[in-house]
């Protein structure tokens, strides 16, 4: 069964994979075939993702998303179901690269890592920590779309192609983004509070991941207001969805697994 | 006059600016950003942050290290700035509500924000946190720092993994005021005892040593406070009290050196109180009963250790999430009502 997940895995690595250079071909000789091509490969791929996410949900009897491994595939999962949601809602075509290729590299760091599913520790054994973790990582993938469209935006800016969208649309796009990053991130740190307050008796931690993440969460709700001051319109909001980006992955990445912490990426 | 009108309007769209909210939000987030710096490299200073109610901490530490703890007050005074800015937007909003009633699942995340803020608040200047409480089985002792009310252990036992491996552990705990029962709870991880703003973790168990167990002409006999032995010459051997370590109270690091204090009841004459260490020979009163004691082994008895933590502004967090959840899903559900209308929202 285990080794099944592995397949499947490998499978959504693949597809993954093969979808990026079919982007990029697309980008070079701008051919519908190579997106549409593209585009499905990123569905089956999912697909495949999702299955194994499912089969290692039901082998475990938990969600599995308790070390870097697990922690990278679900937040590539997650990634992965954003850039669905922003393809099949506005077409974003060649704007998928660059997600694209950020999910691989998610999932490829995932790869080489310790896939083995192990018992769950009473602490983690409730409703509150599946809710806090999936919210956790749903937001972070929409924060990583308001990344990536933050970068598109600069190039676009730059180079006015029309392989990307136009500029409205990838505003209008990174602040869709910002703001349902920041609506699920805000019910992970609901979630997360309750939960440690039945856990350890405090609904807020002055650990460094508790303190970084209310950072994170103050930042992007300073972002849902920046979007009503014309200053921060266009180039200084796509400017801030990258600096939010680099914090959420220091927050992630950075503490998780270099300073001690309560949410260890072992 | 409408000078001074002018002025009180000019400070309350102060008050409401968005602005200010952005400048003040900024600011906490690179006032957090530099202080977070400092916690890793000084663990003796914010190690402890979580064992303690934020105000008792501060209270300590801020004082002692105010070179490295300065940044929390300054974050705390611009989170509450922030608060009071939220405020007075949705006093403000709720002055315009007919007109801006489409935004309530917004302005309902900034009032649950404000409440989860005057929540946090409350329970740093007003709650405690008690770590390492020892309970021990069908023992009662009050509630540290909460007059009139108690806990009784009336059971601790290890919950094992599948693979034999102990994984929790399983606490029967009564909360009292008085006589009255207030609430009954098996406590174990995500299980805490909870009544109003009080929450009750088994955080382990163990054994403590209450007594000892003596051979001699009466057989056996267990001797722990409150222990009652009828002697020989008619009298009662009364134990006041046992101290495992002597006569050093707490969680001194003396070598064991148990101790029993009591008093020797006859009819007709005063209690004649005695002090047996039983490192010692029987102290002469004894003696003079007749009995000999021989020491045979300790008595223990397993306690619960817990961690009492008691934030009065509980209720009102959980207010303020209940409302900032139910904002999200207004705000997500009045986001896509207005798309599929065509009408591309302002977010």
């Amino acid at each position: 069964m285990t080794e099944f997940a592995q397949l499947l895995l490998w499978g959504a690595f693949v597809c993954y994979l093969l979808s990026v250079n079919l982007y990029l071909l697309h980008t070079l000789v701008r051919r519908p075939l190579f997106w549409r091509g593209a585009f499905a490969l990123v569905v089956l791929g999912f697909l495949l993702h999702s299955l194994c996410l499912g089969l290692r949900w039901y082998l475990a009897g938990y969600l599995p998303v308790t070390n870097l491994f697990s922690t990278l595939f679900f937040f590539s999962w997650a990634l992965a179901a954003t850039y669905l949601y922003f393809e099949l809602r506005y077409r974003i075509h060649a704007a998928g690269l660059f997600v694209m290729l950020l999910n691989l590299l998610l999932l490829g760091a995932a790869l080489p890592r310790d896939s083995a599913l192990k018992p769950l520790i009473p602490a983690l054994d409730t409703p509150l920590f599946t809710l806090h973790i999936a919210f956790s990582f749903l937001g972070y993938a929409f924060f990583a779309m308001a990344f990536s469209l933050g970068v598109l935006y600069l190039f676009q800016r730059r180079l006015t192609t029309p392989l990307l969208p136009d500029l409205t649309l990838l505003h209008r796009l990174n602040e869709e983004a910002i703001f349902l990053g920041f609506a699920l991130f805000s019910l992970c740190m609901i979630f997360g509070g309750i939960w440690a307050q039945i856990a350890w008796g405090y609904y807020f931690s002055w650990n460094i991941k508790g303190l970084w993440s209310f950072l994170i969460w103050l930042f992007y709700a300073g972002m849902c207001h920046a979007k009503f001051i014309r200053r921060w319109q266009g180039t200084g909001y796509a400017c801030l969805s990258i600096l939010g980006f680099a914090l959420v992955l220091f927050t992630y990445l950075g503490i998780g697994l270099l300073l001690s912490s309560n949410h260890p990426l072992d | 006059m409408s000078r001074f009108r002018t002025m009180l309007t000019d400070l309350w769209k102060l008050c409401c600016s968005l602005k200010l909210a952005i400048v003040l939000a900024t600011l906490a987030t690179l006032t957090a950003f530099a202080g977070s710096l400092l916690m890793p490299a000084r663990p003796w200073i914010f190690a402890q942050m979580d064992g303690l109610s934020l105000g008792e901490w501060f209270a300590a530490q801020g004082w002692n290290y105010p070179e490295a703890t300065w940044w929390i007050g300054l974050y705390g005074a611009l989170l509450l700035l922030l608060g009071l800015n939220t405020a007075c937007c949705i006093i403000d909003w709720l002055g315009h509500l007919r007109a801006r009633w489409r935004k309530s699942g917004e302005y309902l995340i900034h009032l649950g924000f404000v409440l989860l803020l005057a929540a946090y608040l409350w329970g740093s200047l007003a709650g405690f946190r008690v770590a390492g409480e020892t309970l021990a089985v069908g023992e009662i002792r009050p509630v540290p720092r909460l007059p009139g009310h108690y806990l009784r252990l009336h059971a601790v036992e290890p919950v094992l993994g599948s693979s034999g491996h102990p994984m929790d552990v399983r606490s029967t705990l009564s909360l009292l005021r008085g006589e009255t029962v207030l609430v009954r709870q098996a406590v174990r991880a995500n299980h805490p005892l909870t009544w109003k703003g009080l929450t009750v973790l088994g955080v382990s168990f163990g054994q403590r040593n209450d007594g000892f167990r003596f051979a001699g002409r009466l057989g056996t006999v267990e001797l722990r406070p409150g222990s009652r032995v009828a002697l020989p010459d008619g009298g009662e051997l009364h134990i006041s009290d046992y101290r495992p370590n002597g006569l050093r109270r707490g969680n001194g690091g003396q070598a064991f050196d148990p101790i029993f204090f009591g008093e020797i009841r006859r009819p007709g004459h005063p209690p004649e109180a005695f002090r047996y260490r039983l490192r010692e020979p029987l102290p002469p009163a004894l003696v003079q009963t007749g009995l000999d004691l021989r020491p045979q082994a300790p008595l223990q008895r397993p306690v619960s250790i817990l961690t009492i933590h008691y934030d009065p502004g509980l209720n009102l967090a959980f207010a303020g999430a209940l409302l900032m959840t139910l904002g999200i899903l207004l705000a997500l559900g009045s986001f896509y009502r207005k798309r599929t209308r065509g009408d591309r929202p302002r977010l």
